[in-house]
């Protein structure tokens, strides 16, 4: 790895540092607090599937959870592998690598975890590191949740920070730049710095929930976050979709979502009802609508079942031409200068999409308690998920799949 | 933010605050005893249930959608859109 991608994200905030000041400040309080005698350790693997007609993404997930000893200290850590296949005309590599190939990309992502419960307060941090041929991403964040009324409300805050640095692999050669954006000319474009000709991206991201227990059956949740973006939001490699000229978009962009949800039960008919609705809204004039509604089902005591069903909603960010008849601009993009934007990115376009899904999930309470060999299986589960995603834009329908083995020890 | 999108998100806000302050207002005094939460400790009504899976979802829609659908801040994603 070069030197310069192990340089800090900036002077003034570093993840890893206030990672690790979570730790000690939550492991004093830790020693100070009483002890309570809940304690689980779960391990978790996880394989998700993803394929569209041009793109495959393979990711098997490792998940483990300790108690060190009960809730007062949770750690815990997660490793996945991103094996991605894209074919290069659709994924928009080709002028950029310079044939019509499938691709194969790798992305390693670690995440540690620190988390404390004490009495009605809860006490969360992470750091998350992940790696790829021409990305690299830091990221750190603190929450904190207070229960109140005997635990019939909870709300919480939390913040994260996310360093990113983008790259951009040149033609056939294999040699990697920094990537400034499209309106940065690549020979001025730097890494290991922040500002206007850095590869740096920036994202800090605020968030509030608000749950509440409104009878033994039917809990409310609100979720409220806010995104700024500040760093290149372009794709290096969509220059083949624009005849040439360097995809364009705004350095800036800011991110509001909305999430109300309700999850209701009805034991008679062994049926929880979860409907939501997500609504975004940006500084790039896009809206998202998504409303859902997830039906779970129990026909057996140690048996779920979950369908659900999801429609998605966007509206256009403001620079983008439905006619795709783009200029090559030599000035920065934003409203007051839409001439110097060009898009070929789907996420800026007007699109739908429906998704039904179904989930099956076998908790291993029954047959552990049924044969005294197998009494290792309490608190496990193995869960298959299926959906399929019928998406209105070039990618085409897409289905996504997973499988999860989960054990406690 | 540009002041009609501004002025959107603070509209959707206020009415879903309305609705549920509304929901609150005529429930909110229901107070659920630790011995008759044996429902809401099930996995379904259990929204950390289904953190992984959501992460997954969170890294799918990060390299499609202009949505972020709540899960949290962008980056980390894959440049293969």
């Amino acid at each position: 790895m070069r030197a310069g991608i192990g340089a800090p994200p900036s002077a003034w905030f570093d993840p890893l540092r206030a990672f690790a000041l979570v730790c000690l400040a939550v492991g004093l309080v830790w020693l100070a607090a009483p002890r309570p005698a809940i304690a689980e350790n779960r391990a978790t693997i996880r394989g998700n599937y993803y394929r569209e007609a041009s793109t495959r993404v393979v990711q098997p997930m490792a998940h483990i959870t300790v108690d060190a000893p009960d809730e007062r200290l949770t750690l815990g850590a997660t490793y996945l592998l991103d094996a991605i296949s894209s074919a290069s005309i659709a994924s928009g590599t080709q002028a950029a690598t310079g044939g019509d190939n499938v691709f194969h990309e790798l992305r390693h992502e670690v995440t540690g975890t620190a988390g404390s419960r004490l009495g009605e307060w809860n006490l969360g941090g992470f750091f998350r590191y992940s790696t790829e041929t021409d990305y690299l991403s830091r990221a750190g964040g603190l929450s904190l949740a207070r229960d109140l009324l005997q635990r019939n409300i909870n709300v919480s805050l939390s913040y994260s920070f996310a360093g990113d640095r983008w790259y951009r692999i040149q033609n056939n050669t294999g040699a990697k730049r920094p990537w400034c954006g499209g309106d940065v000319s690549i020979d001025e474009c730097r890494t290991g710095s922040h500002g206007a000709n850095s590869n740096f991206l920036q994202v800090h991201n605020v968030a509030a929930g608000y749950t509440h227990t409104l009878h033994r059956t039917v809990l409310a949740l609100l979720n409220v976050s806010y995104s700024h973006l500040r760093g290149p939001l372009d794709n290096p490699y969509r220059e083949g979709f624009l005849g040439g000229i360097e995809e364009t978009h705004p350095h800036v962009r800011d991110r509001g979502v909305i999430t109300p949800s309700v999850r209701w039960m009805i034991p008679k008919w062994r049926t929880t009802f979860e409907p939501f609705y997500s609504f975004y809204v940006d500084s790039w004039g896009q809206r998202g609508h998504t409303p859902e509604i997830r039906v779970h089902f129990r026909p057996v005591r140690h048996i779920r079942l979950r369908a659900r069903y999801s429609y998605y909603k966007q509206t256009a960010a403001f620079f983008y031409r439905a006619d795709g008849q783009y200029v090559d601009g030599d000035g920065k993009c934003s409203r007051a200068a839409v001439f110097n934007c060009a898009t070929a990115d789907v996420k800026a376009m007007p699109w739908d999409a429906h998704t039904p899904g179904i989930q099956l999930t076998w908790d291993f309470d029954g047959v552990a308690a049924r044969y005294r060999a197998l009494r290792w299986l309490e608190g496990g589960f193995i869960e298959l998920t299926y959906n399929h995603l019928f998406q209105d834009n070039r990618f085409g329908n897409a289905r996504i799949g997973s499988i999860a083995l989960s054990f406690t020890y | 933010m540009q002041d009609d999108d501004t002025t959107t998100m603070a509209r959707w806000t206020t009415a879903v605050l309305l609705v549920m302050s509304t929901g609150l207002g005529s429930t909110g005094c229901v107070l659920v005893m630790p011995q008759e939460r044996q429902y809401l400790s099930m996995p379904e009504m259990t929204p950390a249930t289904d953190t992984l899976e959501d992460m997954f979802h969170a890294h799918i829609e990060a390299a499609r959608r202009a949505a972020t659908n709540g899960h949290g801040g962008g980056g980390g994603g894959c440049g293969c859109g």
